[in-house]
């Protein structure tokens, strides 16, 4: 067997076993990775549209959210809740098709700028429209005990949207994407039918994160329109992507884990201690830098952007590394 | 509707649009000439805001100032802050794959804005979060029309800045040097325009707009932290609707989206803040390039 | 003689106010090399680019076949079996030598289903003939200017189209570049593929085109032989005209 797919398999592996172990602060870790799936669905399935095909489309979160919201109201409608998890899921591809037409007539840039503003619009529409969502006080459902079937869930839409990357990646829809991120022009010029083509990855795009939409509300229980339509939540999943590298399978993963584990491990760890120490005689809580993890952050997306463009994986020792461990897909 | 409150509906989105085109031509300035979505536009507006209400309030008991003049001695420092911002972030972008620039333009800038907003948001522990500037001058009232004197000289002020702005592009060698490199950035190269020096000029100047629309914002009503990236959002609206390079676009587009929020403020308020983005949608489906896109 | 393959007619195209195309009309005929010259900015590129469908004239048609084409999309023009070569080579740079011509394969006017392992010998074939064997896995930026030129010969054969546009293919090139080169444009069009060519090198267009068309400020001011149009005066006082 190809040793590309022994690592992947033998992870996979440990974390399907992980929740039979028992210890105290098992719900604690399924939580964290749960937060880690769902970034790595974001990541992930943004990178097809943003990485294959080169369109930054800074309004992914959108498709979140619609399955978010949708899961939540097909639920309480009692549609049962398999019906609602696909519902909202296709709830998010509709949307997506609905936007592709006018949205893919802009280009570069235009495009960006535009699919942004989708995410103030659609969380204004989401308040607005109260008697569906629940406005601004949120949309609730009752569900019982959930934390293991929802880790299994959520491993399985991460393998489901990391393998249909990579077969998106090796297909000739991959190579006409990527004629497109290099030179939509010329690309048309040699029979790429680029709308179509566009509209067919944005579909793709949009189904995994509706799906991750449905766990997360049923995970929470609760959601409101600052949790799946901030701006936060929006860009941190495409800075994900770029931090590990655009393009590559593994680049939306290797950005997902680093941020994920900066956020839960440092600054979760650190807003818990107080530390002080006397700096040119002030007292300094240490634990007060906590507060400043968004600079943090943005400071880690500014140096990125600055100094690796091409994210971690294209690092020559990391790409080194990930070529011997086969885990390095080529972007060619 | 009555006559008297349709007039004071128009004439309060008026004044609102003045505004949306003074730090919009801000942005379309520097993307125009350098192709970079600028997200932390919207930042130093609020920077901007935040540093005319910190001189007005430490100045306060000294000496009572007219705020209107704090936003006069800012506007030049914001000059350099745009200068020094290109240099460090956006200059070594340019040389990058088109859509490789993109990416780490989108990136730089974002995180730039995140930095921005976190900051100011740390340094405001303790105090209110939202600031604004005390300064009132009382109402003119014609007839049964009430105008706010401070909006009216904001206008005014909105007014001289565009024209002096149009007289700037259209006649100075720097202005033309500007639009040269909005339209063609290699053809402006070519001819031997210094598209480096016009790049960080653009960024200064727009850097300035955004600055003086901060400390409008800060007197007219408030400035917090975290108005940055929303506001950015509305200015790009803005940009793209009334057409790259285009500002008398800008213009329009500014004015359109200041009286849609005030009519649907006045009818239903709610969906007032959606205006921008539902004109956005529908502007572009209609023409993809903008009002006045080529 | 046969029905022309192209033909040109009364083609116009504007560019906010500056008339590119002037009733531009002219033709081509099947399996044969037609060739354009004319002083820079005649309006030579601008013509490839309203036939590939990258703008829609102002006024005029172009007859491809049976078929009226004008203002169709470019994708579709591919497809129906024109393709080309770019003044300004822009093969895609970040992709693979392999896959820039897999494109052509997959997507151009032989775009049937085709078996993965047959492909690759075609593609193998394909870069052999352009001279670019070995440089498959290459990206095509890693490529030296002639071979990117190379590069998009064999993408744009990789269509298999009926007619090829060749933008100044030759100009650049050393005498030796130029000698191989004018060979793989006579090996294409004695596979049967008519070529419409643009070049500046007179030595290429005399010897390779069966006919020459002369574009000048926008409109034909000439078309013939190459040994008629090298004695056209409107032709010679054009050249002159532009020198000076
Ligand atoms: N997209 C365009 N927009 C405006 N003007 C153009 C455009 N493309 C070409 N032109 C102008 O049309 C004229 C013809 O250009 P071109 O077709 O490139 O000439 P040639 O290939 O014969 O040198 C030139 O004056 C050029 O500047
Ligand atoms: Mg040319």
């Amino acid at each position: 067997m190809n040793k590309a797919f022994l690592f992947p398999l033998v992870v996979v592996g440990l974390l399907l076993a992980f929740p039979l172990i028992e210890m105290d602060a098992r719900d604690y870790i399924l939580l964290i990775l749960f937060t880690l799936f769902l970034n790595i669905v974001l990541a992930q399935s943004y990178d097809i549209v943003g990485g294959q095909m080169g369109y930054v489309n800074l309004g992914h979160i959108v498709f979140f959210a619609i399955g978010a919201y949708a899961f939540g109201i097909f639920l309480n409608a009692q549609l049962g809740f398999v019906l609602s998890l696909i519902g909202g899921a296709g709830a998010s591809v509709v949307f997506a098709a609905l936007i592709s037409y006018p949205f893919f007539r802009l280009r570069g840039a235009y495009f960006s700028l535009a699919a942004f503003g989708l995410v103030k619009l659609m969380e204004y529409v989401t308040i607005n429209m109260g008697a569906l969502t629940g406005g601004s006080n949120g949309l609730k459902i009752e569900a019982g005990d959930r934390v293991v079937p929802i880790f299994y869930l959520s491993l399985a839409v991460v393998v489901a949207v990391v393998i249909c990357s990579w077969l998106i990646g090796r297909s000739q829809l991959g190579l006409a994407m990527k004629t497109i991120r290099e030179d939509e022009e010329v690309a048309r010029d040699f029979g790429v039918p680029v709308l179509k083509i566009k509209v067919q990855a944005l579909l793709i795009s949009s189904f995994f994160p509706g799906l991750m939409g449905g766990l997360y509300t049923w995970q929470l229980q609760f959601i409101d329109t600052d949790q799946v339509f901030g701006l936060k939540i929006a860009l941190t999943p495409i800075a994900m992507a770029m931090l590990g590298g655009s393009g590559l399978l593994i680049g939306p993963i290797i950005g997902a884990v680093f941020l994920v584990g900066v956020e839960e491990l440092i600054w979760t760890q650190l807003a818990q201690v107080h530390w002080t120490v006397t700096l040119l005689g002030y007292e300094v809580d240490i634990g007060q830098f906590a507060h400043l993890r968004g600079a943090i952050l943005g400071l880690i997306i500014v140096l990125v952007g600055l100094f690796m463009p091409g994210g971690f994986a294209r690092l020559p020792p990391v790409e080194r590394m990930l070529t011997r461990a086969g885990l390095m897909t080529e972007d060619k | 509707m009555e006559f008297t409150t349709l007039v004071q509906v128009i004439i309060n989105g008026v004044l609102l649009g003045g505004v949306y085109a003074l730090a919009a031509f801000g942005l379309s300035l520097i993307f125009g000439v350098s192709g970079v979505l600028n997200l932390a536009h919207g930042e130093f507006l609020m920077v901007g805001g935040m540093a005319v209400f910190l001189l007005f309030d430490a100045l306060q008991n000294v000496w009572y100032v007219n705020p209107f003049i704090l936003v006069a001695v800012v506007a030049p420092l914001f000059f350099l802050v745009g200068l020094v911002f290109e240099k460090a972030l956006i200059q070594p972008l340019t040389q990058r794959k088109e859509h490789v620039r993109l990416a780490s333009a989108v990136l730089v800038t974002l995180g730039a804005a995140l930095v921005i907003e976190d900051v100011a948001d740390f340094a405001s522990r303790g105090s209110q979060y939202e600031k604004s500037v005390d300064f009132f001058i009382p109402s003119l009232v014609i007839g049964e029309i009430y105008l706010e004197t401070n909006k009216l000289v904001m206008f005014g002020l909105v007014l001289i800045l565009i024209v002096a702005l149009f007289i700037f592009l259209r006649f100075t060698y720097v202005g033309l040097a500007v639009q040269a490199v909005t339209q063609n950035r290699r053809g402006a190269l070519l001819v031997g325009v210094n598209t480096t020096r016009i790049n960080a000029i653009a960024f200064g100047i727009g850097t300035a707009l955004a600055a003086v629309a901060g400390g409008f914002e800060v007197i007219n009503s408030m400035v917090a932290p975290n108005i940055g990236l929303p506001l950015t959002l509305k200015y790009l609206c803005i940009v793209v609707m009334g057409g790259l390079g285009s500002f008398l676009g800008v213009a329009l587009g500014g004015v359109i989206i200041g009286l849609g929020e005030s009519f649907l403020g006045f009818f239903y308020p709610a969906w007032s803040q959606t205006v921008a983005y539902l004109l956005l949608v529908t502007v572009l489906l209609i023409r993809p390039k903008g009002l006045f896109g080529k | 003689m046969s029905a022309p393959l192209m033909s040109v007619r009364a083609l116009t195209v504007n560019f906010s106010g500056l008339r590119a195309l002037d009733r531009v009309s002219f033709s081509v005929n099947p399996g044969k090399i037609t060739g354009i010259i004319g002083p820079n900015g005649a309006g030579k590129t601008t013509l490839f680019n309203v036939i590939a469908g990258h703008y829609r004239p102002s006024g005029g048609q172009i007859i491809f076949g049976e078929r009226n084409i004008t203002g169709w999309k470019s994708d579709r023009v591919c497809r129906l079996g024109i393709s080309r070569t770019y003044q300004h080579v822009r093969p895609f740079l970040g992709l693979s030598v392999y896959n820039n011509v897999k494109v052509g394969f997959l997507y151009g006017h032989q775009a049937v289903n085709w078996k993965q392992k047959e492909l690759s010998q075609e593609i193998a074939s394909m870069l052999e003939f352009v001279g670019l064997e070995g440089l498959g896995e290459k990206r095509a930026e890693e490529l030296i200017p002639l071979n990117r030129k190379r590069l998009e010969v064999a993408r744009a054969l990789a269509t298999h189209p009926r007619l090829l546009l060749l933008d100044e293919l030759i100009a650049g090139l050393t005498p030796t570049e130029t000698l191989s080169m004018m060979e793989t444009i006579r090996q294409i069009n004695a596979k049967g593929i008519t070529v419409l060519m643009i070049e500046h090198v007179m030595k290429a267009v005399m010897g390779l085109s069966d006919k020459v068309v002369v574009l000048h400020h926008g409109e034909v001011i000439a078309e013939g032989s190459p040994a008629q149009v090298a004695g056209d005066q409107a032709v010679i006082d054009a050249y002159l005209g532009a020198q000076h």
